[in-house]
C-alpha cells in the first residue's frame, strides 16, 4: 500500500515536471539546450529623442488688444463697453481726425464747384450751336458772326472737358480719403468677447480695447536656451493636465515668440496649438512634454546588451554558434537604447541580457542557432532608411 | 520454506534467467536470485538487444540533429554541396547506428568497473548485468528527449523529466545547471534500481551499499556538472 502511494506520488511529481518543463518550452526552446541559453536583439536605427517637459497655461487662441495710434488722431468714440460680444467686423472705436475731416469737406465743395462748371459750359455750348442755328444763310455779316460764335462754343467744349477732368481727380482724393476715415473705424476680427476698455486712461501701456477669443483656447509655455536649441516649430507636444491624471492630448508647437530675460536668464515663450478636441479652459495649469529629435539615424542596442568593464563597454555577439565579445563605443541613452557609435552596425545580432556566467568562444544555443547565416540577416523592420548600412 | 524461495526468486523460468523489462519495475524480485546464482541465462542476447535499440535511438538522435552538427566551424570550413550535406546526414544516421551499438558496451562496463571496488563481493558479471538495466533506464530518458532534439535541431539537450530546463530557463550558471539536470526522475530511477539489484546481490549492509550508491551518484554530478562549468569558461585550472 506504502509502496502504490510512494509509486502515485513518483507519477504525479513526473507529470508535473514533464508539464512544468513543457511549459517553459513554450516561452523559450533554449532552455532545453545543454549549451548557454542566450537571446539575441538586432542593433536597430532609430531617431534619438529628448524628453523635454514644460510648464504652460492654457490661453484664449485669439487675443487682441487695440492700443491708440496718433497717427490716425484721437479716440473719439467708443463703440463697445466690457463683457459685450463682438463678432469679425464689429466697430470697436473710432478715431477723431479733424484735419481729415477739412480736407473731405474741401474736396467736395471742389467737386462741386466743378461739377455746376461742367454742367454751366455744356448750357453755353448748347445756346451758341442754337444761336447759330438761327442766323441766316446767305449774309455776309452772318458767316462772320457764325465763325465767332463756333470759336466761343470751342472755348465752352474746352472749359467743360477740363471741369470735367478736375471733377474726377477730386472724386478720386475723396475716395481716398473717405477710405482713410473708414480705418478710423477700428473693427474685431475674431470671436469673442470684449475684455477691457480704458478710454482716457493716462497709461499709454493700456489698450484701449482688448478682446479675447471664445472659440478655442492656446497653451503659452517657457522654455530656457538650452532646451529651445533642441525644438523647432512645428514640433508635436503631448499635454497632460494634473486635473485629468492618465489622459494625453496631441498638440503642435506653433510658434517661439520673442525672448525675455528673466533674473540674467533667457527665456524662449512658445504657443502650442491643440491638434483635437480638449476639455481646457482659458486659466488652467498644464504640462507639455516635447520629444525633440537629437539625433537622427542612431544605431541602437538595448541598454541590457551592454557590459561595462573597467570603462571600457562591449557585447557579445553569436558567430558561427559560439560567443564573440566586441568593444563598442557608446553614445547617447534614449529610453531603454543607448546609440552605438562603433563596433557593430545596423542589425548585428547581440546578446541582449548577458550574464557574468557568459565566457567568449563558448558554444550557446539562440533562437537562431538552427536557421543559418543568410536567414539570420534579415532586415528588422525599422521605420528609418536603413539599408544604407 | 518453499513459498518464500517462490516469492525471492520471482516467476523466472530458469535459474538465474535476466528479465530487463520486469527487472525495471520489480527490480527486488527480479535481482533475487543474484546472491545464489551464477547463471546468467539468455543475457547475452538481451543485451544484444539493449545494443540494437541503443543503435537506433542514437541514429535517431543524430538524424535529428544533424543540422547543428553540420553546422560546427570544421564542417563548415569544409563547404560542402547542398547534395552533400544532405548525404552527410543519412552518414550521421549510420554513424548513430555503430556509435549506439558499442555505447552500451562501454557505459556500462565502465559503471561496473566503477562500482567494483565497492562491491567486490559481487562481482564484474553481477555488477554488468545491473548496470545493463540501469543503462536501459537512460535509453528510455534518450527516447523522452528525442522530439526536443527534433525540434531543437541539436542532441544536446536536457531531460524533460530533469530539473536542469527550468535552471536553464533562470540561470546561465553552468554548474547550477548541470546539478539540477542531474537531478531527473530517471536519476532517481536508476539510482533506485542500482540500490534495489546491490542489495539483493551484495552480502554488505544496507548503510554501506546506500552510502557507496549514493558516494558515486554524487561523484558522477559534481565531474559532470565540473565538466559542463569548465566547457563554458565558468571555472578554470
Amino acid at each position: 500500500m506504502r509502496k502504490r502511494i510512494l509509486m502515485t506520488g513518483l507519477a504525479a511529481f513526473s507529470l508535473l515536471l514533464l508539464a512544468f518543463n513543457i511549459w517553459i518550452f513554450s516561452k523559450d526552446e533554449g532552455a532545453f539546450a545543454r549549451a548557454q541559453n542566450v537571446h539575441l536583439a538586432p542593433a536597430r536605427v532609430m531617431d534619438i529623442k529628448r524628453a523635454i517637459v514644460a510648464e504652460g497655461a492654457v490661453v484664449p487662441s485669439e487675443n487682441e488688444k487695440f492700443y491708440v495710434q496718433e497717427k490716425l488722431g484721437y479716440v473719439k468714440e467708443i463703440a463697445v463697453k466690457e463683457g459685450d460680444e463682438v463678432t469679425p467686423g464689429t466697430v470697436l472705436f473710432v478715431y477723431g481726425n479733424a484735419g481729415l475731416d477739412d480736407k473731405i469737406a474741401d474736396l467736395q465743395q471742389k467737386k462741386e464747384e466743378y461739377t455746376v462748371k461742367e454742367k454751366h459750359y455744356q448750357e453755353m455750348q448748347t445756346e451758341l450751336q442754337s444761336q447759330a442755328d438761327a442766323l441766316p444763310v446767305d449774309e455776309h455779316d452772318s458767316v462772320k458772326k457764325k465763325a465767332d460764335l463756333e470759336k466761343e462754343q470751342s472755348e465752352a467744349a474746352m472749359k467743360s472737358e477740363l471741369a470735367t477732368t478736375r471733377a474726377a481727380a477730386v472724386d478720386t482724393q475723396l475716395i481716398q480719403l473717405n477710405e482713410e476715415k473708414e480705418n478710423l473705424s477700428i473693427k474685431s476680427n475674431t470671436t469673442g468677447v470684449v475684455k477691457s476698455v480704458n478710454q482716457g486712461s493716462s497709461d499709454t501701456g493700456l489698450p484701449v480695447v482688448e478682446v479675447v477669443s471664445t472659440d478655442d483656447v492656446q497653451i503659452n509655455g517657457e522654455l530656457d536656451e538650452k532646451d529651445s536649441m533642441l525644438v523647432q516649430s512645428g514640433e508635436k507636444a503631448t499635454i497632460v493636465s494634473p486635473a485629468l491624471p492618465g489622459k494625453k492630448w496631441e498638440g503642435t508647437l506653433a510658434e517661439f515668440r520673442e525672448a525675455t530675460k528673466v533674473k540674467g536668464k533667457a527665456i524662449f515663450p512658445f504657443t502650442v496649438k491643440f491638434d483635437q478636441e480638449h476639455p481646457f479652459k482659458t486659466g488652467q495649469a498644464v504640462k507639455i512634454e516635447l520629444k525633440p529629435v537629437i539625433k537622427e539615424d542612431a544605431v541602437v542596442i538595448p541598454e541590457t546588451a551592454l557590459m561595462k568593464e573597467k570603462q571600457k563597454t562591449s557585447v557579445y555577439m553569436v558567430e558561427k554558434g559560439y560567443l564573440k565579445k566586441v568593444p563598442v563605443k557608446t553614445g547617447l541613452e534614449y529610453g531603454s537604447w543607448i546609440e552605438i557609435t562603433s563596433g557593430i552596425k545596423y542589425n548585428n545580432s547581440v546578446v541582449s541580457n548577458p550574464t557574468p556566467y557568459l565566457t567568449e568562444n563558448t558554444e550557446v544555443f539562440t533562437s537562431e542557432t538552427k536557421r543559418d547565416d543568410t536567414k539570420r540577416k534579415e532586415p528588422v523592420k525599422d521605420t528609418k532608411k536603413a539599408a544604407k548600412q | 520454506m518453499m513459498e518464500k524461495k517462490e516469492e525471492v526468486e520471482g516467476d523466472h523460468a530458469l535459474p538465474g534467467e535476466v528479465h530487463l523489462i520486469k527487472s525495471l519495475v520489480r527490480p527486488r524480485e527480479q535481482f533475487g536470485y543474484f546472491r545464489r546464482f551464477n547463471q546468467t541465462e539468455g543475457f547475452f542476447l538481451r543485451f544484444l538487444m539493449i545494443c540494437i535499440v541503443s543503435a537506433l535511438i542514437t541514429a535517431i538522435s543524430y538524424f535529428l540533429s544533424s543540422d547543428h552538427l553540420l553546422d560546427m566551424p570544421i564542417v563548415k570550413d569544409v563547404h560542402l554541396t547542398e547534395n552533400k550535406l544532405e548525404a552527410s546526414k543519412y552518414l550521421l544516421f549510420i554513424a548513430g547506428l555503430i556509435i549506439g551499438l558499442v555505447k552500451p558496451v562501454i557505459a556500462v562496463a565502465f559503471m561496473a568497473i566503477v562500482f567494483l571496488p565497492f562491491f567486490r563481493d559481487v562481482g564484474f558479471k553481477k555488477l554488468f548485468i545491473l548496470q545493463s538495466v540501469v543503462y536501459c533506464v537512460f535509453m528510455i530518458s534518450a527516447v523522452f528527449k528525442l522530439p526536443f532534439q527534433g525540434f531543437l535541431n541539436t542532441d544536446e539537450v536536457w531531460s524533460p523529466f530533469s530539473l536542469g530546463v527550468a535552471a536553464n530557463y533562470f540561470s546561465n550558471n553552468a554548474f547550477l545547471i548541470s546539478v539540477l539536470a542531474f537531478l531527473s526522475v530517471f536519476t532517481v530511477w536508476a539510482f533506485y534500481l542500482t540500490y534495489s539489484g546491490l542489495k539483493q546481490a551484495s552480502y554488505k549492509s544496507k548503510t554501506y551499499i546506500f552510502a557507496a550508491v549514493s558516494l558515486l551518484y554524487i561523484g558522477f554530478m559534481l565531474l559532470s556538472s565540473l565538466t559542463h562549468a569548465l566547457q563554458y569558461g565558468q571555472l578554470t585550472l
